[in-house]
């Protein structure tokens, strides 16, 4: 009965589903009906895909809980026991799982996020999007399958994000407008707030004591305008203000900053100076005494030390690791007494290197971590299309391919180990029973062992892939712009990159270890034809409509994905589904025909 | 450590650094104190004889058990051949047990390269203990002496304020007090004091160089070679003269207007008002030594303020010539709060320096910044043998130095007195920066002619909204008045400039930052000038100054002026530039650097980059040339593109012809 580990929090007998009567569990993080007398879950339902839930009217007969998922289904549970004790059953349920779904929501917000972000972020997903899941080929839960668990390139792993520092203007961006009544508004985005934030984190503490009690949201900011802490120019201060205390906050901890010392002893002004004259030699006089400051030197001096103090925090801010103060200090008073040698050393000289001397130079730059080179190097450019591919996209593109070139070994030996682990269970006898006849067809696969590919399937592979071969025919003949006009092109690509996705799921498949793989083999074979059916062929038709040389549209199916013989062997792959063994035939007839990933 | 490796023979060379006890002690205790002052003062109080002298009897008197370990072991093997660093000095010592300090002291006398600060060559009352070892055929290189000047004159000037003066008071009751109370137990040690004082012989058992806490203030062929006056032979006496001596300065400083005078007409008054003869007066600051000494006072430090006064009184009764007195009853800026000073000031850098050029063979005045370059044997008077002036030596131009004179309004832009506070030149210097922030990466460090006005500047700016804008490009910091406020704010910048998101450094010329910073490639891809660094005119000393150098050295006050506002243009500039592969701008924003005359005192290397071009810009030009120049500069720029040029391998280096080139620029000058 499902994993025992799972913590049980109610149990709801006489809770009928698809008109029959069960028991619903609602567990950690599932919702799960199992019908009576069975320990099988029918019904296993994670809350993070439950959107919402809906209660039956009062005045109505059933008693009834509809749970609203996602994906845009619904659930409707029916509480069958008698009068009141139903609603008593389906109230508790509802209550808990008011408390539960929150909790979950975000977890699935989260992934929607991710989703349209990826969307956003990628104009060809969006537009394979379109093309499939819009266009009903496949659905929006196998398009994201395995979309979703491998990271693109260049695309944030989660856990590792990238810390973004903050903006040192962000408070200039707070552009003050007088509204007409002697009074001025600020605009506050949540950029900004989050900026002032991570900034001073004395004011999020005051927010997080004061916002939702003591003031409302516009309140508080409105007091965070006047008050002396933003206008560092003003001195007097007033008692009430409640940001007071963030100042003098800032300034314990800036003088805490200070009394930590410099780690750089080229910094330390302090220390410079050795053997110094001592107080009272010397032309340069006395140090003032305190209190010799006017008023209005010390608004000044409140100003420097307001931009000092924003500038350092700021960079606080922008560190990933963002450390206590408290907590180095300790560290600093560790280390002080005995440093590392080398440290000391390189902190010594590093001022008067000569690194003309030196044979290799040594690199110190930070590595920026960019997501869009191409962005960083021309600034934000909007986004042309799909025709947009950068220089280094090309350059990472070829010295990743020389790379794999160069690192390329038929792992041949690997193949015969793996073999029985790779073929489990039942089909492991008969993995190796076939494995004498297989070696035709598994010619094309590169892992096969070398007896495996023997001279002749060699060469015919060879001859089918070379221009002119039975596969390669009349590729590179035509040249894409003479067949058609933009649109069509446009709606070619759109096309290719369509069916390579879907051929995309469909390899990925293979090798058939499950049974659930194999419904989904079924599955994506029936999408294929959808695909061809609704996406292909009319545009087959509307090209040999249009062009009056159908040899022409022959050769666009054939430039692209070679359709014809994909059509020729799918019903194999049917038929012969059932066999692991079978499927790993066609999958080896099929490798030629993966269009590059 | 580089030839050792490249030859693979041991170098037979001997270099170390000298520095204070604060920066060299490696006793726990001790070295916690940081303050040089109560280094010093603690050390002392570990490390003198006598105290040495008690823990001999009496096991419970704390000493220092890394001097022990150095005076019974550390004398008989030279220290090794090498090159030594503060930090590989102290490395060493503590590997042996040893105090670092007294090592590098000891060393002194037989190492072949000493680097130390100029105090301890220049000020007598330090020289004194540290160089006099040195033999008279030692070269002395007196490295980045653009400032030579100064530091003679800050070597002999006193200041005396009213809170000294009371701490002088309870400093000599304390004496008193000690006195009477050895004068019961021990009235031995006062007889032998004053019987020794009456043969003259002070020197006679010779101190040990760890009693030595500070010399004579004045110069030693100035030192009276006589036996100390009758009147201040016994303690008693002597701490009486100086209770007259304080009382005096005392009713000296309740005065409401500022008061010069020369050492002969205070000497005078004092005579006439206290009767303190000037002899006496000579031999204050031995006696308060000998006393000290005697009553094997622990705590030196505290005495402080009575030895400044001591030096004041030995000081202001040597010489006559070449200093000023004078007695402020408030200072400039605060004309309402009552703060008199006392300022005993040399006037005459060359007095300081003398001694070294009559006792050294070879004195070699350099800095990157000397210029003009007869300015300095005028006044620091001495003949020198060889003049020359060097340029540099580029593979590439890596400096772009450019003056911009001009708003893109046309108004004028200058830091002269009248102008200064005009609302268009504070908005076009903050244009000026604002533009140049968006071009330049990483660092752009600016200087100010004056604290007070970066604060002035930095707050008009503010409420202008400038800063603002800044910000969007870079981070900002500013130096403070405070050292360690100002060395965080370096840190940061230094932080800022390292992680890609750059910085502006807001600073003062004649600062700390200006004079010991240096901001290596991109840690200063620009400077930016704001203004001519004048010295606040206004100020007595100075005005003293100017008055004796023109009538001893025949230096026009102008001329003068203009050399020290140029000589620290030039060092802020140059804090950029710190090698070939370094690059940066230097922005000179004062339409006053165009001038031919102003323009001529700066360092020829700096001067041959000035081009007609490059003269009285406007910022829009300024923006556009320094783009173009980082762009240039931003190119890679390898090892082999300075082959030749300024990078010679041996085989260049020997050949014919280098050697004819060398020899030919440095005949140019």
């Amino acid at each position: 009965m499902g994993t025992s580990s799972e913590e049980v929090l109610l149990m709801v007998g006489h809770v009928r589903f698809r008109k029959q009567d069960g028991c619903l569990y609602l567990m950690d993080s599932r919702l799960a009906w199992a019908p009576h007398g069975q320990e099988r879950f029918l019904l296993s339902l994670p809350y993070a895909e439950i959107r919402a839930q809906k209660i039956s009217p009062d005045g109505k007969t059933k008693v009834q809980l509809q749970l609203v998922l996602h994906s845009g289904e619904a659930v409707t549970l029916h509480f069958a026991r008698d009068g009141d004790s139903a609603k008593k059953d389906r109230d508790g349920v509802k209550d808990l799982l008011q408390q539960l779904l929150p909790r979950f929501r975000n977890q699935a917000n989260q992934q929607l996020e991710e989703k349209n972000r990826l969307l956003q972020d990628d104009p060809v997903l969006f537009d394979l999007y379109k093309e499939l899941v819009v266009g009903k080929v496949i659905s929006a839960d196998e398009f994201w399958s395995n979309r979703m668990s491998e990271p693109g390139p260049g695309a944030t792993v989660p856990g590792t994000k990238q810390n973004v520092g903050v903006s040192a203007a962000f408070l200039a961006d707070v552009k003050p407008q007088a509204d007409g009544c002697n009074g001025l508004k600020y605009n506050l985005t949540a950029d900004i707030i989050e900026s002032i934030f991570r900034t001073y984190p004395a004011v999020r503490q005051k927010y997080t004591e004061h916002v939702p009690g003591l003031l409302s949201e516009a309140e508080f900011w409105t007091q965070f305008f006047q008050s002396h802490y933003f206008h560092r120019d003003r001195t007097a201060v007033s008692t009430q203000d409640i940001f007071s205390e963030c100042a003098r906050q800032d300034n314990k901890e800036l003088m805490d900053v200070i009394g930590q010392g410099v780690v750089k002893p080229q910094l330390d002004l302090n220390n410079m100076d050795d053997a110094a004259l001592e107080e009272g030699y010397g032309t340069a006089g006395l140090p003032a005494s305190a209190g010799s400051r006017g008023s209005r030197e010390s608004s000044n001096s409140a100003i420097i030390r307001r931009f000092n103090h924003h500038s350092a925090m700021v960079l606080l801010a922008g560190r990933t690791d963002r450390q206590i103060p408290g907590e180095n200090v300790e560290d600093a008073n560790g280390t002080d007494e005995m440093q590392p040698p080398s440290k000391m050393l390189r902190t010594a000289t590093s001022a008067g290197d000569y690194v003309d001397f030196e044979e290799t130079a040594q690199s110190f730059a930070v590595s920026l971590n960019l997501k869009k080179a191409d962005r960083y190097h021309h600034g934000p450019v909007p986004l042309l299309s799909q025709h947009y591919c950068t220089g280094d996209e090309i350059m990472a593109a070829i010295s990743a391919l020389h790379q794999e070139m160069a690192e390329y070994k038929p792992q041949l030996a690997q193949v015969r180990g793996v073999g029985p682990f790779v073929g489990l269970g039942e089909s492991r006898g008969e993995w190796w029973d076939v494995e004498g006849e297989m070696t035709e067809h598994f010619c094309f696969l590169p892992y096969i062992s070398v007896q495996a590919l023997t001279s002749k399937a060699a060469g015919q592979a060879i001859a089918a892939l070379s221009p002119g071969g039975s596969m390669m025919q009349e590729v590179g003949q035509i040249p894409a712009d003479l067949l058609a006009g933009p649109t069509e092109r446009q709606e070619l690509r759109q096309l290719y990159l369509g069916l390579s996705e879907l051929l995309r799921h469909f390899w990925a498949c293979f090798p058939i270890s499950s049974l659930a793989l194999q419904d989904k083999v079924i599955r994506m074979k029936g999408n294929l034809e959808r695909f061809e059916t609704t996406k292909i062929k009319p545009f087959e038709d509307k090209l040999s409509k249009s062009q009056q040389n159908s040899n022409v549209s022959r050769s666009v199916d054939r430039r692209w994905f070679n359709f014809q013989f994909f059509e020729e062997e799918l019903p194999d792959c049917f038929h012969s589904v059932r066999s692991a063994v079978d499927c790993r035939n066609l999958s080896s007839s099929f490798a030629a025909h993966k269009p590059p990933a | 450590m580089y030839y050792n490796k490249e030859t693979n023979t041991p170098g037979d060379l001997l270099a170390l650094a000298l520095s204070s006890r604060k920066n060299l002690c490696i006793h726990p205790e001790v070295r916690s104190l940081r303050l040089g002052k109560e280094v010093d003062g603690k050390c002392h109080s570990l490390t003198a004889s006598y105290v040495r002298k008690q823990h001999n009897t009496d096991p419970n008197v704390p000493i220092c058990s890394f001097f022990e370990e150095f005076d019974a072991n550390g004398r008989e093997v030279p220290m090794p051949a090498g090159v030594y660093t503060l930090q590989e000095i102290k490395e060493f010592a503590q590997h042996h047990n040893w105090c670092p300090y007294f090592l590098a002291r000891y060393t002194l006398s037989h190492a072949n390269v000493v680097v130390y600060s100029y105090h301890y060559l220049l000020d007598p009352k330090i020289a004194d203990l540290v160089s006099r070892e040195i033999s008279k055929k030692t070269v002395v290189v007196f490295d980045e002496a653009h400032n030579i000047d100064n530091v003679c004159i800050d070597s002999l000037s006193v200041n005396i304020n009213r809170r000294m003066l009371d701490r002088c008071s309870s400093n000599i009751e304390m004496l008193q007090s000690t006195i009477e109370k050895i004068k019961e137990t021990d009235a031995m040690k006062l007889r032998e004091e004053y019987r020794r004082m009456v043969e003259g012989l002070m020197e006679a058992s010779v101190a040990r160089e760890t009693d030595l806490y500070l010399a004579n203030p004045i110069l030693p062929d100035d030192v009276l070679k006589e036996t100390v006056p009758g009147s201040i032979r016994t303690g008693e006496h002597f701490v009486g003269f100086l209770k007259r001596f304080v009382e005096y300065l005392k009713s000296r400083l309740r005065v409401h207007h500022a008061q010069a005078e020369s050492p002969l007409a205070f000497l005078k008054e004092l005579y006439d008002k206290v009767c303190i003869e000037r002899k006496p007066l000579r031999f204050c600051a031995e006696r308060l030594r000998c006393l000290l000494r005697t009553l094997e006072v622990a705590n030196i430090i505290d005495l402080s303020p009575l030895t400044l006064i001591c030096n004041f009184a030995t000081l202001v009764s040597t010489y006559t010539k070449g200093f000023t007195l004078i007695i402020e009853p408030f200072e400039d800026k605060t004309p309402t709060i009552a703060n008199p000073i006392l300022r005993f000031s040399c006037l005459d850098a060359s007095i300081a320096i003398k001694p070294v050029f009559d006792r050294f063979q070879t004195v070699i005045i350099t800095s990157g910044t000397l210029s003009p370059l007869d300015m300095y044997p005028k006044i620091l008077d001495f003949r020198p043998v060889t003049i020359a002036s060097f340029s540099m030596t580029l593979a590439r131009t890596c400096l772009c130095p450019i003056i911009v004179g001009r708003g893109n309004d046309q108004v004028a832009m200058t830091s002269k007195f009248e102008m200064r506070e005009d609302i268009a030149v504070i908005r076009n210097y903050g244009t000026l920066l604002l533009e140049l922030s968006g071009v330049v990466p990483d660092g752009i460090v600016c200087f100010f002619t004056s604290y007070m006005y970066m604060e002035s500047i930095v707050a008009s700016w503010y409420e202008q909204g400038i800063l603002e804008n800044i910000q969007r490009n870079k981070l900002i910091f500013i130096e403070t008045q405070d050292g360690a406020e100002t060395s965080m704010a370096l840190e940061k910048y230094h932080e800022a400039c390292e992680n890609g998101r750059g910085a502006i450094l807001l600073s003062v010329a004649r600062g700390k930052v200006s004079e010991g910073i240096d901001f290596v490639h991109h840690y200063g891809r620009a400077v930016i000038m704001f203004g001519m660094p004048y010295v606040y005119t206004q100020s007595r000393i100075l005005k003293a100054r100017l008055e004796y150098l023109r009538d001893q050295f025949q230096i026009r006050e102008n001329d003068f002026l203009t050399f020290d506002a140029m000589r620290h243009a030039a060092q802020c500039v140059g804090r950029a530039i710190r090698g070939k592969t370094d690059y940066g701008v230097m922005v000179f924003a004062d339409k006053r650097y165009s001038r031919a005359d102003k323009r001529g005192k700066l360092p020829r290397w700096i001067q041959e980059h000035i081009t007609d071009g490059s003269l009285n810009l406007t910022i829009d030009e300024a923006v556009h040339i320094s783009k173009h120049f980082l762009k240039l500069m931003a190119q890679p720029f390898s090892r082999d593109d300075q082959l030749g040029l300024s990078l010679l391998t041996l085989e260049q280096l020997q050949s014919e012809g280098m050697l004819r080139r060398i020899e030919k620029i440095a005949h140019q000058s």
